[in-house]
């Protein structure tokens, strides 16, 4: 078996008066990909906060065994949106070049592999207020990656992007997980394409409804518990509607 | 005739220091959208100015020991209320300000240095303020170089900063800090309703005709000199206020840019 990149124990979050999230357990093994999905305000971004050590929770959070704060410089993280100021004449390479730590920052060549890598070579010079949604989302990633995570975590990272941008975005967190062997850990909404890319998942609505291989998505009591209704999801469980 | 001038020497140095420190400075306060934060300080310092006038101390020196005890009080109660920053500062602003003014009601008479408060007058710098002057900036400049490129991180992105193991609250009150300190720095040249524009003013306008952040760290500061040694003409030559014509002029070259930016891109 191999070992946990994660491990959740007895974790609540309690946002003013609310329980955001409800005495979760569960474990991430090294080398997954993990879908976490749920209705709008179910605690999906509260948990990456509370992973990253954003805000205050009560439990344990572990990360290859040690809390997490502890851990923080191994997690690689992409925000739902970034808001550009368009007052800054930053180009792509500026901006990656200061999220370079003291311990990455004498390897430029290891940010230019990473620019390579990411396809971003061709568009390194343009300004951050110029770019598309799918190209910022890149250099996101980038950011992301540059200080060599062992664990990512995306927060519906393909929001706004549209379906080829989705696709190459899928395809790209394949080629991490396989090939930098990144554990992933994401936000999502879309369980179709999930069910490709993902090989774990987490249902969440305040509490943990499922915990487990992707498959289980795609049973209707689980769907109508996570999300209070039925759900189809085309085309594994329901046949499209005839006309 | 050169020499009629020399009077104006130290203070011109100070401007022009002043003014290099702020274009920079400028920069992180767009990007962090401070301007009405070095607007409280200054005008929240009225009170700091009047104590220190009643009690007949150092202005500058007071009003840098206010300035770091309002910006104090400002991050203190930003994390232990739920109120937004620029409503905490607005309260910062009013309050003390609103007691400055009952303060320098008790002196008796008419009061010059209240409106030199307001509008400033580059004359009123002594020697002492301008080796205070030129002391605080040596130490902001160091504070900046040092921490340059946390200062950025943070600002950009402030999870991605604590992901890196960057105390961002630390960094952010000492940001706050210098920023206050450099507002005071400025307040006996453009007065307190002024001193914002020094700051905003020189990067705004480098934002358009810089093509990266490199060109933005060039630009910003040259146009800042440039305001300032243009205001310094201004003012001498045709017998202008000092402060308000080095801010109108700058505020000339932001808009001649502005529009020179918009005809390029159409």
């Amino acid at each position: 078996m191999k070992p946990f990149a994660l491990e959740v124990k007895n974790l609540s979050v309690r946002l003013g008066n609310n329980l955001v999230l409800d005495n979760l357990n569960f474990e991430i093994e090294e080398g997954s990909i993990t879908a976490i999905i749920g209705p709008n305000g179910s605690g999906k971004s509260t948990l990456l906060k509370a992973i990253i050590g954003l805000i205050p929770f009560q439990g344990e959070i572990l990360i290859y065994g040690k809390p997490n704060f502890e851990q923080r410089k191994i997690l690689g993280y992409v925000p739902q949106s970034y808001e550009i100021d368009k007052f800054l004449p930053m180009t792509v390479k500026e901006f990656l070049e200061f999220n370079l730590t003291k311990e990455t920052f004498p390897k430029k060549e290891h940010l230019n592999h990473h620019l390579k890598e990411m396809d971003i070579v061709q568009f390194e010079n343009k300004q951050l207020k110029d770019l598309s949604g799918g190209q910022l989302q890149r250099v996101l990633f980038c950011r992301a990656l540059v200080n060599d995570p062992k664990i990512l975590l995306l927060d519906e990272p393909t929001s706004g992007i549209d379906l080829v941008g989705q696709r190459e975005f899928y395809e790209i967190i394949h080629f991490l997980n396989t090939h930098h062997r990144l554990t992933i850990l994401m936000v999502t909404h879309e369980i179709t394409i999930v069910h490709h890319f993902a090989n774990h998942v987490l249902c969440l609505n305040k509490k943990l409804i499922c915990n487990g291989p992707v498959n289980l998505l795609f049973k209707e009591e689980i769907l109508k518990e996570l999300y209070g209704r039925e759900i189809f999801v085309y085309p594994f469980n329901k046949p499209p509607i005839q006309k | 005739m050169i020499e009629n001038y020399y009077f104006l020497l130290k203070p011109f140095i100070a401007v022009l220091v002043l003014s290099f420190l702020y274009s920079i400075l400028g920069i992180f306060v767009i990007l962090k959208k401070l301007s009405f934060f070095s607007d409280g300080i200054a005008h929240a310092s009225i009170f700091s100015l009047a104590l220190a006038y009643f009690l007949n101390l150092d202005l500058v020196l007071l009003g840098i020991i206010g300035a770091i005890f309002f910006s104090s009080l400002i991050f203190f109660l930003e994390r232990k209320t739920k109120l937004h920053a620029d409503a905490l500062i607005g309260l910062i602003f009013v309050t003390f300000l609103s007691l400055g003014i009952i303060l320098m009601s008790f002196k008796r008479g008419y009061q010059p240095e209240l409106l030199n408060f307001f509008i400033g007058n580059i004359l009123t710098l002594s020697s002492f303020d301008f080796y205070l002057i030129l002391f605080f900036s040596l130490v902001i400049f160091l504070v900046l170089i040092k921490f340059f490129q946390i200062f950025i991180l943070v600002f950009l992105d402030r999870t991605e900063a604590i992901l890196r193991g960057f105390n961002v609250n630390l960094y952010e009150f000492i940001f706050y800090l210098i920023l206050a300190i450099a507002t005071i720095l400025g307040i006996k040249i453009t007065g307190v309703v002024l001193i914002t524009a020094l700051l905003i003013l020189p990067p705004m306008s480098a934002s358009f005709i810089s093509k990266n952040f490199k060109e933005l760290l060039v630009f910003s500061p040259l146009l800042g000199c440039l305001n300032i040694i243009s205001g310094f003409l201004l003012s001498f030559g045709f017998n202008l206020p000092l402060s308000a014509s080095i801010i109108a002029f700058s505020a000339s070259v932001f808009f001649l840019l502005f529009f020179f930016n918009l005809f390029k891109t159409k």
